[in-house]
């Protein structure tokens, strides 16, 4: 693992921090790392994990970028416009943090795919827009024992939950197991609001990866930009879950 | 029994969370609170007297789908959050 003079200058204002030093900032640089979306959360997310100096990234995003995202998808600019995102976002990315090691998959998340990507990472980052992939995310990573970072948007609005398999409720114990239809259309969204999201999203992958502070294990945080507030909901891991419950039926 | 409400709700109720009594299920509970915060709270959450697909009820911390859905049991000293399903990202 090197402690160059430039690694020790880059994360220096992290280093600074107890709950990171040295040997923190060694878990960030081996840690892999999987960002499913490039998007409004992917943006901010894989910003951040890059800048603090995850060793390895994947992207996952099969989309191109087109002018309604830029509102809110701040990996992207004007003149990507038409690229695939996953190139626009690994292009930023290397210019801010040439020491890591970039992955893009332009290709959607299936049930196809989805085994194969996750288990070549430690971690899952939900960064996607619809409530299918989520599901299938959440079931890939409790089978497969990967910690999985939830987070969702919608309007002045947010969500939050962390999923550690094994410890608390999943995702699905928090939807239930009802059609999981997303809304037809764009969902609206203030680009500011996915930066909230996607910085608390960062925030936790960072403080797991060094073991640092509290995980919200069984809770779901509750954003709201409208009245300014964030609020925890407790949530119960529900034995009849069809991902991670006892009692299956 | 405390009912929370989140994130889009809130411009319909005015308010975060209230306190409901006397709603032995979770289907008199919906009506109680259609009576309170009107018409559009209704079709919001239990449009045509069916749960939403668009909205989360849960009931101490579980989603109510395995609790018996709008027959689910109530007691006075539960909590109660309603909130839409997020999907944007």
């Amino acid at each position: 693992m090197k402690t160059t003079a430039a690694w020790l200058h880059r994360y220096d204002r992290q280093l600074r921090l107890n709950e990171v030093g040295i040997e923190g900032q060694r878990r960030l640089t081996r840690a892999r790392v999987l960002v499913i979306g490039a998007g409004g959360l992917g943006s901010p997310i894989a910003y951040y994990l890059a800048a603090a100096g995850i060793g390895c990234l994947g992207l996952v995003d099969e989309d191109v970028v087109s002018l309604s995202n830029l509102n809110r998808q701040i990996l992207h600019s004007t003149g990507d416009l038409d690229m695939p995102k996953v190139d626009s976002a690994a292009a930023k990315l290397r210019r801010l943090n040439p020491e890591i090691e970039i992955h893009t998959y332009r290709e959607k998340f299936t049930s196809t795919n989805a085994q194969d990507l996750v288990k070549s990472y430690d971690l899952v980052v939900d960064a996607t827009d619809n409530l299918e992939t989520r599901r299938l995310m959440n079931e890939t990573c409790i089978r497969l024992g990967r910690p999985f970072f939830h987070g969702a948007v919608s309007g002045f609005f947010g969500q939050v939950m962390t999923v550690i398999p094994g410890r608390g409720p999943c995702w699905q114990c928090l939807v239930g197991d009802a059609v999981l239809e997303s809304p037809s259309g764009g969902t609206p969204v203030l680009g500011c609001v996915a930066g909230v999201i996607g910085s608390l999203q960062a925030i936790q992958v960072v403080k797991y990866l060094v073991g640092a502070g509290d995980f919200k294990i069984g809770k779901v945080l509750m954003f709201d930009g409208l009245s300014l507030g964030l609020d925890e909901l407790e949530v119960e891991r529900d034995p009849y879950c069809p991902v991670c419950g006892e009692k299956l039926a | 029994m405390k009912v929370l409400f989140f994130a889009t709700l809130r411009k319909l109720t005015g308010c975060k969370e209230t306190e409901v009594h006397g709603a032995p299920d979770l289907a008199t509970l919906l009506g109680q609170l259609g009576e309170r915060y009107g018409f559009r709270f209704a079709r919001e959450v239990f449009p045509g007297g069916e749960l939403s697909r668009d909205v989360i009820v849960m009931v101490n911390g579980r989603a109510v789908e395995h609790l018996g859905g709008l027959q689910a049991a109530l007691d006075e000293d539960d909590t109660v959050a309603i909130f839409p399903r997020i999907a944007g990202g």
